[in-house]
């Protein structure tokens, strides 16, 4: 009803909180509002009403990622007279929702009033909700009124979740929620402490969320900790400094703690992925190596635990194949979606060895290279035992279980890969930038192997095996009337034409040969594909191009920082600064917070990154992209146990100076100086000096560029 | 279905040996296997990668996995998943000390693949 403004978001690792602005939940079927932890909504209607009046939202204030103070009043923001009542809703999640009410009565004479909060759940899984699937539970929905709680509850066979609700002060409760019946004296306030409890109870009784939960005991708490170890920013671009500090802020924020012990990692995105997702994990743990290198370090402990072992077509699982997705959720739990773990996914298993060398390189954590030898082996060998599906020597993908995903490369919706003329090829599909990973994998195997395992003649092999890789795949894939790599293979070893921004994976991972990077360049900065903000998913020109089509037209900060970090190895340094530029200027618009994706518009025609609908945000990878970006623009570099540091500045950003940046040489500080690196995409002022300069000079912003 | 499926999977398990891929899960453990109110016991040791599997063992282990017969004998062959039957709470799982991790121990029940196992599509080049 009252839903005219911006949801607000509180988040901690998986268990998170969607309102309107006023505090309130209503279940929408398509929206995911309520509390959710675990795949699950234990939370879908939370309605404070004073003497039966709804409140309304004056301000917000998002204090803490996991902590959200509401200023309400009661009645509609249309007939507000200087009430004499006002509200404050402070709530935190962590593990459950603990929300502190307070009443203040400011006016002249005594106030009874009739506190209440209508709750309810319908415990519907996430999944439930994505799919907007309206036939309803498969279980029953319960509820157990107490003297001082309220219990509200769904079972399904042996599956069986409920939602606890205790207040400290007396109040009445019943199936539809607690009242409160009080009087605050003129100038006086009233408080309660409410606590929304998830529990997670076995057939005997247990509520085991509590050792569900206890890897996070071992987490520091404290955002302060985690921002004082993260390296220290300072930037001749003030906007960069608030960019960096959102991005520290969400990775930790979104912090996803196993029972395990190993610490925390990544989930992958607010609201539909909070979860353990291969990929995204193991690139954000890359994007993150300068900054929070223990995000890798339990990235590759928790994949190697949950590694296929055997082959399961009901999972798309086979031995050495890393997980996509995990989640612990109702539908996962009756087999109605795979994700039990759901391995669909053709890139995370090299990446994993991909992560695992880089992690070495700047940590000099050989222990875990070594812990974790078995695994990478197990991965090397997937790449060519079992990602084969056509015997050419390629990874390629075909789902085996209609529950899976038909697209099993970052680009994981159905219609993310076509022919120039926009048909889709057939399965199955080997798209090129999973080439470009399996040669980085193997190269990086074959360092790992010689330095680490002791075995040289592995190494060797690896080596060999890549550069036959990457001879081969120069000549199968690329496009030479037009002078670009094929977006895939397909299931008849034809080349899939349409221009995209995968090929810009291939100049991070070193496949491409060089010869071949400057033509990539020139289209990845071509008019085609870049928009101005940043690279495009699909070109302009292809068929089936929609700047708002999820994986066939938008732009995506975490692709874009991956492809800026490839134009740097090959040496293309201005292109590299300039794609950062674009990025981090559409940063400024998301208030710091870069979403999963934005429309691919050209910058020229629309002066501001225009929203993806159903973004999720924040987006761990997206949240990395500023962090990959910095490290690019720095050109940090390990060797040995040297940090080599070779700037190259976008305009307009003068200087970067990165202090205590960790590694195996301790720590060291790197600057940048803006030097003659004529990006033609300069950064924009700070959008407030760019306002004041447009009130000045009644100038659109885009008049500033070139 | 039934007892052999349960007794073959700790024969089998006893058989495998060395698993590599349980190197990482030093431990103690136990399954309970519950059939008719009446609990079976198996004692698992994992180390350096060897599993050893005994009945009658006293003592505490790190970590406990109990489930009835014909559940526990879904998970082991293959048709339901360890993660899905924990989740559904039919396989109950303790861990002591939360430095044991699940997914390490669910590989128990996986057999790890033959060395030279080859993909599908090979097998399907060697068959034509």
């Amino acid at each position: 009803m009252s839903q005219t403004s911006e949801p607000v978001s509180i988040v901690k690792g998986n268990a998170f909180v969607v309102s309107d602005a006023s505090g309130d939940v209503e279940v929408s079927p398509a929206v995911p509002t309520g509390f959710f932890i675990y795949d699950t909504r234990f939370l879908s209607t939370w309605i404070l009403t004073i003497n039966d009046q709804r409140l309304h939202n004056l301000s917000n204030d998002q204090v803490h990622y996991n902590l959200v103070r509401f200023f309400v009043v009661p009645g509609e923001a249309t007939v507000y007279v200087e009430a004499a009542l006002s509200v404050v809703r402070q709530r935190t999640v962590h593990g459950g929702i603990e929300e502190e009410l307070t009443v203040f009565n400011y006016g002249h004479e005594p106030a009874s009033l009739t506190v209440r909060l209508r709750a309810g759940c319908d415990f519907a899984d996430i999944f439930d909700i994505k799919n907007a699937q309206t036939n309803g539970k498969k279980g029953s929905l319960y509820s157990n009124v107490n003297d001082d709680s309220l219990v509200l509850g769904y079972t399904r066979e042996t599956f069986r979740r409920e939602t606890l609700i205790t207040a400290s002060e007396p109040a009445r409760f019943d199936e539809q929620g607690l009242t409160f019946t009080i009087d605050i004296e003129p100038h006086s306030q009233w408080t309660t402490q409410i606590k929304v409890a998830p529990a997670i109870i076995m057939p005997d009784g247990e509520n085991v969320i509590h050792k569900w939960r206890q890897g996070y005991r071992g987490m520091p708490r404290d955002l302060d900790e985690m921002l004082s170890v993260a390296p220290r920013l300072t930037s001749g671009w003030d906007p960069l400094k608030h960019i960096y500090h959102r991005s520290i802020v969400d990775l930790a924020a979104l912090r996803y703690s196993s029972e395990s012990g190993h610490g925390a990692m990544p989930a992958a995105g607010l609201p539909w992925f909070m979860s353990i997702f291969g990929r995204d994990s193991i690139l954000t743990g890359l994007q993150a190596l300068p900054f929070i290198p223990e995000l890798a370090a339990t990235t590759l402990r928790v994949l190697a635990d949950w590694q296929g072992a055997r082959s399961n077509d009901r999972r798309d699982e086979d031995p050495g194949r890393m997980p996509h997705e995990i989640r612990v959720g109702e539908s996962m739990a009756f087999s109605e979606q795979p994700h039990q773990p759901y391995y669909g996914t053709a890139d995370a298993t090299p990446l994993f060895v991909v992560l695992m060398d880089e992690y070495e390189r700047w940590t000099g954590d050989a222990d875990l290279v070594r812990e974790l030898e078995f695994e990478a082996r197990a991965a090397l060998n997937w790449i060519d035992e079992y990602a084969d599906l056509t015997g050419n020597g390629y990874i390629s993908y075909q789902r085996r279980t209609e529950q899976g995903l038909e697209n099993q490369c970052w680009k994981d919706s159905w219609d993310s890969l076509s022919y120039h003329d926009g048909r889709l090829p057939g399965f199955p599909r080997a798209t090129c930038e999973c080439q470009g990973y399996a040669y980085d994998a193997k190269m990086r195997g074959a360092r790992l192997a010689r330095q680490f395992w002791n075995d040289p003649a592995y190494g060797d092999r690896l080596e060999r095996e890549a550069g036959e890789l990457k001879e081969k795949f120069n000549s199968d894939f690329w496009i030479a009337d037009r002078q670009f790599f094929a977006l895939a293979l397909d299931g008849d070893g034809a080349q899939v034409d349409a221009i995209s921004s995968n090929m810009g994976h291939l100049l991070w991972s070193g496949i491409a040969d060089e010869s071949k990077a400057e033509a990539v360049v020139a289209h990845l900065m071509g008019p085609k594909l870049y928009s101005g903000w940043g690279i495009r998913t699909l070109g302009e020109d292809e068929a089936r191009y929609n700047p708002i089509g999820y994986h066939t037209g938008t732009v995506w900060p975490f692709d874009n920082s991956f492809i800026a970090w490839g134009m740097r190895r090959y040496g293309y340094h201005q292109e590299a600064a300039q794609v950062a530029a674009g990025i981090l200027d559409a940063a400024q618009f998301f208030d710091g917070r870069l979403p999963e994706a934005f429309g691919g518009y050209e910058r020229k025609v629309t002066s501001l990154p225009v929203r993806y609908p159903t973004a999720c945000s924040p987006q761990a990878w997206s949240s990395g992209a500023p962090l990959l970006f910095l490290r690019t623009m720095l050109g940090l570099e390990p060797i040995g146990d040297n940090l080599i540091v070779n700037p190259a500045l976008p305009s307009g950003m003068a200087r970067i100076g990165l202090l205590d940046i960790p590694g195996r040489w301790g720590r060291v500080d790197a600057f940048g100086r803006e030097r003659v690196v004529d990006s033609n995409e300069a950064l924009h002022p700070p959008l407030g000096e760019m306002s004041r300069e447009m009130s000045r000079t009644d100038r659109r912003p885009t008049d500033n560029m070139p | 279905m039934g007892p052999d499926v349960v007794e073959t999977f700790f024969g089998d398990l006893a058989r495998r040996g060395h698993d590599p891929a349980l190197r990482r899960g030093e431990s103690t453990g136990r399954f309970d296997i519950v059939r008719d109110g009446e609990v079976e016991r198996w004692f698992i040791s994992i180390k350096e990668g060897n599993i050893e599997v005994s009945r009658g063992k006293e003592g505490e282990p790190d970590w406990v996995m109990e489930a009835d017969r014909g559940d526990f004998a879904g998970i082991v062959s293959g048709d339901d998943s360890a993660l899905a039957a924990r989740v559904r709470g039919v396989l109950r799982v303790y861990l002591n000390g939360g430095s044991q991790s699940f997914g390490l121990l669910t590989k128990l029940f996986s057999a790890p693949s033959k060395p030279g196992t080859r993909s599908r599509a090979r097998q399907r080049d060697v068959a034509e």
